[in-house]
């Protein structure tokens, strides 16, 4: 178990790397910075003059040695200067991502739950009235995009109904102005992990040991909870957990789309603003959650599965 | 007091409306004596298993009980309600499975699995003396370090003790009635001794009564008392061991007990050959290497086969039996030795050379499901392989209509993709497409093991036709000593890898020298019963009366 940590560590920071070398060769390249240049000393600079200011500002050593530098200070947990907001990374990052934080908290807080017992409802009893209408609810809800459902709610909760806000202010959250969001990103999530643990449950279901159970004389109930409810959760567990890193990114829409000034947001307009650490660390950070969920995944799956636990 | 434990009044279930008939079981009447084994028998889609599940009133779910009851102490299972139904089930009449190991939790000790019987149904039993109970069972058993498998899950024990593991959880509460649903279909033939020798000490002890269901009428010879025969949904025929097995009255039961190969050799050959022998291996081996170190599966394999002999090929799962057809034929490469096809060193070749000798050394399948192409028709497979080798179109496809018509199917196959076909056509169709290469050498790897009683009969002897025509020589790979005995020129006999006895099959069968041969004739189903033969013509004038009825 040591060892597998281990690995996976090492692993996890080569990767870190690998993916912060390939952005920061691309963030540097030419073009990239005389636009940096004209945007952060003068517009009406001279070629000449942003050559200098380049050479000035260290952009014309080698690649390497920049990276190096970078690096050096990203270990010690400097990220450098954000050159939109005038401030250093880390002040601009953690708040933001704080933010974010908070509204996948209470995403993950209402999906979970309502998604696993929507499934496993629906899975228990194949083919049943129940399972019919969650099942189509689950389709409804997983098929609408978020940028769909999310204008729609605002339309019909804000616009028509009046008892929602349509914009979310970050930092200052009440009721009113962070239900929509929260619940865009949940609509589209239920409906996806609800379907997946639906399937997983029905193939447990079939099996034969749950008929075992059932001859045994164990009560249906009693059959789902001790029996049936372990297996079927594997499959669903590393699909929750692949949730965490396509939430970073699905963020982005929604936190645009109610002005939720979160790290989805940042990370829009960091890539507008041409913010080179801004956009190193947003990558930094992706790369750190989606292999640490990772990590967490494959050792949950150990845990829930004694099958591969020898293996 | 009746001495009737179960009366199984007029049962019918109906089979969803698509199906093939109307009903899984029709008109089913039949009384279960208290004490005796009574085995069912009968091929696959015969309605037994649909039989014993509604005793537990469990049909699966596109089936329907229309009409019937199934009395249990007094009282009809099927009206019972779910809760008085619960407390029978796994405590008054319980259920031992085919598939142990898929039976079991695999995320749950096994020995917790078998804790929750006591805990369903025996109240009295304090929480924290159910372990020892448990224990005790497991010892009953004669599983090994009961601790150990205690706290084991399913994948760490074998299939053997899983079964024993199963029959504990089925024997907690020492039910009235226990039903054993093909319980050893699944094992080798010597665990499967062992289970059978298991189930009737236990008999001695627990004095159930026992309901067993089985295709393998050797085991029906071990185990029964009385006997009923079932085919399409309905008892054929009822009566006492010896009457069913010794003298069957219904036809159907005639043709059943006549399909049954006998555990005698029929084949004599010539050993003063000295003609080129069509194959021969030398040294055979194949290492694989794993985490946990080197298996090796092959082990010194050598034989030589020549033109219309067959080797039968004996052994347990694992044995290397699969290993051997698999570098026959090169699907896997072998680690050292040598496979000559004729005069051609086989194992030296390679690129298109190795391609256009691929044609010399054919193999027939396990699975006739999963062997042919569902999405393309047969006549396509059957030309495809004669074109490769340069027949020309219209050749080719008079080629393969004669073909189909030697495997004893009709023109009209060839434009039918595999789903139209049985388990049992499927499979002659298989053969057609391993004949049409016109190969040397056929590897047949436990072709019949899927296929029922009666198909079995007829692929085999097609396969005996076919090679009295062809002269190939074949490599018949089986776990079953019979079928074995019935096909083959030579015998070896494979454990761990290694040949552990090689020779004729009157040598092996009557002679044996190796304690593992002598070991897995012992453990032969049915050994001590001859089952009676029919007249060939008489055989076939029943098979046809049988075809029309049904």
């Amino acid at each position: 178990m040591l060892v597998f940590l281990l690995k996976r560590l090492i692993v996890l920071f080569l990767t870190l790397i690998c993916l912060s070398f390939t952005v920061f060769s691309l963030v540097t390249i030419e073009p990239n910075l005389k636009k940096l240049a004209l945007n952060q000393a003068n517009m009406r600079m001279e070629e000449d003059e942003v050559q200098s200011w380049l050479e000035k500002n260290g952009y014309k050593r080698p690649l390497l040695v920049q990276y190096g530098e970078w690096l050096g200070n990203a270990v010690t947990g400097d990220f450098g200067y954000s050159t939109h907001f005038r401030k250093p990374v880390n002040e601009v990052i953690w708040p933001k991502l704080g933010h974010t934080g908070i509204l996948m908290f209470w995403v993950f807080l209402l999906t979970i739950p309502i998604a696993l017992m929507i499934g496993v409802l629906a899975g228990m009893r194949e083919g049943t009235k129940t399972d019919r209408s969650l099942s189509i609810f689950a389709i409804f809800t997983t098929s609408v995009p978020p940028y769909v459902s999310g204008i729609l709610f605002t339309i019909l909760f804000s616009s028509w109904l009046g008892i929602l806000k349509g914009v979310a202010k970050a930092g200052n959250i009440t009721f009113a102005n962070f239900a929509l969001p929260v619940l865009t990103i949940v609509a589209y999530d239920i409906g996806y992990i609800a379907r997946m643990t639906r399937a997983s449950m029905v193939e447990v279901m079939g099996s034969q040991y749950i008929r075992t159970a059932r001859l045994k004389g164990m009560p249906f109930m009693a059959v789902v909870l001790k029996h049936a409810l372990r297996n079927a959760l594997i499959a669903p567990f590393t699909v929750i957990m692949l949730q965490f890193p396509w939430l970073l990114t699905g963020v982005v829409i929604v936190e645009k789309l109610f002005n939720y000034k979160g790290f989805g947001f940042l990370l829009v307009s960091a890539a507008d603003q041409n913010d080179i650490d801004v956009t190193l660390a947003c990558g930094v950070v992706a790369v750190v959650l989606v292999l640490t969920t990772q990590l967490i995944s494959d050792i949950g799956y150990i845990f829930l599965n004694p099958r591969i636990r020898f293996s | 007091m009746s001495t009737f434990v179960l009366k199984i009044k007029d049962l019918s279930i109906s089979l969803p409306q698509n199906a093939d008939r109307k009903f899984a079981v029709e008109n089913i009447n039949l009384d279960v004596s208290k004490g005796e084994i009574l085995c069912i028998v009968g091929e696959s889609g015969s309605g037994k298993s649909v039989l014993t599940s509604a005793i537990l009133n469990e049909v699966p779910g596109m089936l329907q009980i229309t009409s019937g009851s199934i009395e249990f102490d007094g009282e009809d299972i099927l009206q019972l309600p779910q809760k008085e139904l619960n407390e029978i089930r796994g405590a008054r009449i319980s259920m031992i499975y085919q598939e142990p190991m898929a039976a079991l939790n695999p995320s749950i000790r096994v020995g917790k699995q078998v804790d929750e019987v006591f805990a369903l149904h025996r109240p009295d039993i304090k929480p924290d003396l159910r372990k020892n109970e448990t224990l005790k069972l497991f010892e009953q058993m004669k599983l090994p370090e009961p601790e150990r498998i205690y706290s084991s899950y399913a994948h760490q024990v074998s299939g053997g003790q899983c079964q024993r593991i199963v029959i504990a959880m089925a024997l907690a509460c020492n039910p009235d009635v226990l039903i054993a649903d093909e319980p050893t279909t699944a094992l080798d033939v010597t665990t499967q001794a062992e289970i059978l020798r298991l189930i009737s000490d236990l008999k001695q002890i627990y004095k159930n009564t026992i309901i067993f269901i089985t295709h393998d009428f050797g085991v029906v010879t071990d185990i029964a008392d009385r006997v009923v025969v079932m085919c399409q949904g309905k008892v054929i025929e009822e009566g006492l061991k010896k009457d069913i097995l010794m003298t069957p009255k219904e036809p159907y039961t005639k043709l059943l007990v006549d399909a049954m190969p006998l555990l005698e050799t029929t084949r004599k050959p010539d050993q003063s050959r000295t003609d080129n022998p069509s194959v021969e291996v030398n040294q055979l081996h194949k290492i694989y290497s794993t985490r946990l170190g080197q298996v090796h599966a092959l082990n010194d394999a050598s034989f030589v086969l020549r033109k219309g002999e067959t080797l039968g090929v004996v052994g347990e799962s694992g044995s290397g039996k699969s290993t051997l057809a698999k570098t026959l034929i090169r699907l896997e490469e072998p680690s050292s030795g040598s496979v000559s096809i004729g005069e051609e060193d086989f194992l030296a070749l390679s690129g298109s050379d190795l391609i256009s000798s691929r044609k010399k050394i054919q193999m027939i399948f396990q699975d006739p499901f999963g062997s042919l192409n569902p999405s393309q028709t047969v006549g396509f497979m059957l030309m495809r392989s004669l074109e490769l080798q340069g027949v020309d179109p219209i050749e080719a496809k008079d080629r393969s209509l004669e073909l189909l018509r030697q495997v004893g199917l009709g023109d009209q196959a060839f434009n039918r993709k595999p789903r139209n076909f049985s388990g049992g056509q499927r499979q002659r169709i298989g053969i057609a497409r391993a004949l049409s290469m016109g190969p040397h050498v056929v590897v047949a790897d436990e072709c019949v093991s899927a296929l029922d009683l009666s198909v079995q009969k007829q692929v085999l002897l097609l396969l005996n036709q076919l090679q009295v025509t062809y002269k190939m020589a074949i490599i018949f790979i089986t776990h079953d000593l019979r079928v074995a005995a019935q096909v083959s020129d030579y015998i070896t006999v494979m454990e761990k890898g290694i040949m552990v006895e090689f020779g004729t099959a009157d040598d092996v069968f009557n002679r044996p020298k190796h304690e593992y041969t002598k070991r897995l004739l012992d453990a032969a189903p049915g050994k001590d019963w001859h089952p009676p033969r029919l007249d060939p013509k008489e055989a076939a004038e029943i098979a046809r009366s049988l075809e029309k009825k049904f």
